[in-house]
């Protein structure tokens, strides 16, 4: 099926616009890969082009311009002729699923496809032995990783059969292997004569299977590139090698230490370590693949999961320590941003951190200086959950600094904050390690010049916690 | 037994419990139950449960009936078997599991299943939302402030937690397929057999002995 996208405008209103005059057209068979900073609207365009919007838009909206699909506008298409020709798969690994199973959540999609019930089971059993998953067919769902989650998710798309597909960075809880074996399936699908559009912001693989590549900008225009090489954000993945120092255990006070340390995620091992530290002072980065348990690791920290032996702040065991007083030596700035915020608005988020500082170690001055930087200044007003992603990111750390607990984690601290900003977030940063010894250990997936940032780099892998002086 | 059919026979032995004051038919219909259960092979655990959640209100309502109650002392306990009755009678859905539910539920009783798949879908949330609770505590405990189950701020910020997912939620069923006026098929064949609708009548015949002799 080709799909036509013409002319296409779209923006809430009272906001700039996230789709301006968008055009590109996608033939038969055809797999393009979408990309562009975070924030610009590539799920928006996604959720339009899968019927989902305009049902789930909750605020006033102004749209113009078509979506065809093999030439009838989307709008005029039946609720269950559109999902009969196109599924789409979200970014989220969480909440996408209705029932408790595997083999249940397969069924319900097929029902709905109004398969008939005879053929349901052989199909399910069919595209799960085809790639590999049958294990998984009677696990509750909510014991998978977001990663096991992400290869179910797809494993019901490949059930279901559509002719158009739609991806929204599905790799994002994806390892490198499964990344390669689900990029894979992608590529006979396509030989099957299956549309499939994928958003990603990771181009490494994409260069033998994608036809075309679309970038959208920031201000809601798309431009469409045959080589992969043209594309803006090319560059961004060809880094050189970055090192690091190794830490010398002698001169370095811990800041936390594991000792005899287990991590469990269900029954599978996720970390084993018989004793480690992180350093005081410095900035600690963790690298990983995804799913390896790098923010199970930090969930942990923090008290929200179990653990087994013991971690230590300072010499202090932390399961000694009372919540009140432990949490105020130890900050984290949350994956999900919203899960930060107290307040409403950005004026009241920083007048909270401020009054209640564990230290004061920042003069008001100092931080209209950096919400300028980081542009955050002319928002003030606005409520924190109507911010872009990256805006909502650079928030959460400034108010975490102003907090000044002993210990910041950060988990994605980078996500979403477009690449001028990138700039200003290390440099505050930085200031705060060197000038307010704030101690940092950061998990990001944002490797662009990291040597410039941190001091120490940790690989998580095979179970274990290394200082490294590679980052590839 | 059809699920369905066991919601009906909870819903109507509910009923008569409301408008009879017997003690020997409100404890015959624990005894019975207790009796499913456990050949149900409730686990202990969950039998203590059973047995002590109920106590503090039927204690509360007998009290109440003793010592100021306009309907005397029998009344007292009729009130607080009665309680029991209705907490064991409840129990016997417990083992069903859920998705028989949800199938027995759209097909046998005719439920719109938007309405059956979002219950279910909610249920799923359940355990996130222990965890989302969580997490709100402990990051406000982070800016210095401590959240009791009685501050406005944790349930303001569970609500906004709550609206993001169900909106994902029926995003996601719809990317499934699910379409809300839709026909759909059905693998698993909920049919009530016409001995189950005789053992629901038998049920409910032997449940009245204690009323009829």
């Amino acid at each position: 099926m080709s799909i036509t996208v013409s002319n296409f405008s779209f923006q809430y209103q009272n906001h700039q616009k996230i789709l301006n005059q968008v055009n590109f057209k996608i033939n038969d068979g055809q797999l393009i890969l979408l990309t562009g900073p975070s924030g610009s609207g590539k799920s928006t365009l996604l959720k339009w082009m899968g019927g989902l919007y305009p049902q789930f838009i909750d605020q006033k909206y102004k749209v113009s311009g078509e979506i065809n699909i093999n030439g009838k506008n989307i709008k005029k298409l039946k609720a269950n002729q559109l999902s009969q020709n196109v599924v789409m798969m979200f970014q989220n690994p969480n909440h996408q699923f209705t029932m408790p199973t595997v083999n249940n959540e397969m069924i319900f999609a097929l029902e709905n496809q109004r398969v008939s019930p005879n053929r349901i089971q052989p199909i399910i059993d069919q595209v799960l032995s085809r790639y590999h998953l049958n294990h998984f067919k009677h696990r509750q769902i909510n014991t998978l990783s977001g990663g096991e989650k992400q290869q179910v998710a797809l494993a019901i798309i490949m059930a279901m059969n559509s002719k158009v597909i739609l991806l929204d960075e599905p790799f994002a809880n994806v390892d490198f292997k499964a990344r390669k074996k689900i990029l894979n399936i992608l590529k006979q699908l396509k030989q099957n004569g299956k549309t499939i559009i994928i958003v990603d912001h990771d181009l490494n693989q994409y260069e033998h299977i994608a036809d075309c590549y679309l970038y959208l900008f920031n201000d809601g225009h798309i431009d469409s590139f045959n080589h992969i090489q043209s594309l803006p954000n090319y560059k961004w993945f060809h880094t050189e090698p970055q090192s690091f120092q190794l830490p010398n255990n002698h001169q370095l006070s811990p800041a936390i230490t594991l000792a005899n340390f287990q991590l469990l995620r269900g029954n599978k091992k996720l970390l084993s370590v018989n004793q480690f530290h992180f350093f005081m002072n410095k900035i600690t980065l963790i690298t990983g693949d995804n799913g390896i348990g790098k923010s199970t690791l930090f969930e942990a920290l923090i008290k929200l999961i179990k653990y087994q032996g013991d971690a230590f702040l300072g010499h202090q065991n932390i399961k000694k320590i009372k919540n009140k007083q432990y949490f105020q030596k130890i900050g984290m700035t949350f994956q999900d941003a919203e899960d930060q915020f107290i307040e409403i608005t950005v004026q009241d988020e920083i007048k909270l951190s401020m009054n209640n500082a564990n230290q004061k170690q920042y003069s008001k001055k100092e931080i209209l200086k950096w919400l300028k930087r980081l542009n955050l200044i002319h928002h003030l007003k606005q409520t924190v959950y109507t911010l872009s992603e990256g805006q909502q990111k650079k928030l959460q750390i400034i108010s975490m600094l102003i907090m000044h607990p002993q210990i910041l984690l950060m988990d994605e601290p980078f996500q979403g904050i477009d690449y001028a900003s990138l700039n200003e977030t290390y440099q505050l940063l930085k200031d705060a390690n060197q000038n307010h010894h704030q101690t940092m250990i950061i998990i990001s997936h944002q490797l662009a010049d990291m040597d410039q940032l941190a001091d120490y780099h940790i690989q998580f892998q095979d179970q274990k916690l290394i200082y490294s002086r590679q980052l590839k | 037994m059809n699920p369905s059919l066991k919601i009906i026979i909870i819903l109507l032995l509910g009923l008569e419990l409301t408008f009879t004051q017997h003690i020997i038919f409100n404890i015959w219909i624990v005894l019975l139950c207790l009796a499913i259960l456990l050949f149900q092979r409730i686990k202990p655990k969950a039998l203590m449960y059973l047995l002590l959640a109920p106590l503090l209100p039927a204690v509360g309502l007998l009290v109440s009936q003793l010592f100021y109650g306009a309907n005397g002392k029998v009344f007292g306990w009729v009130l607080f078997t009665r309680l029991y009755a209705y907490a064991f009678s409840g129990a016997i859905l417990v083992k069903t599991p859920l998705t028989k539910l949800t199938y027995s539920l759209e097909e046998n009783l005719h439920l719109p299943p938007k309405m059956v798949y979002g219950v279910v879908s909610a249920c799923a949330l359940v355990s996130d939302f222990i965890t989302e609770i969580k997490t709100i505590k402990i990051a406000s405990s982070m800016r210095g402030i401590t959240l009791h189950f009685w501050s406005p701020k944790l349930y303001f910020k569970a609500i906004i937690a709550a609206f993001r997912w169900s909106t994902q939620l029926a995003e996601a069923m719809i990317s499934h397929g699910f379409v809300e006026e839709g026909q759909r098929t059905h693998l698993i064949q909920m049919k009530i057999k016409p001995s189950e609708i005789i053992a629901a009548v038998l049920i409910i015949v032997v449940v009245q002995i204690p009323i009829m002799v």
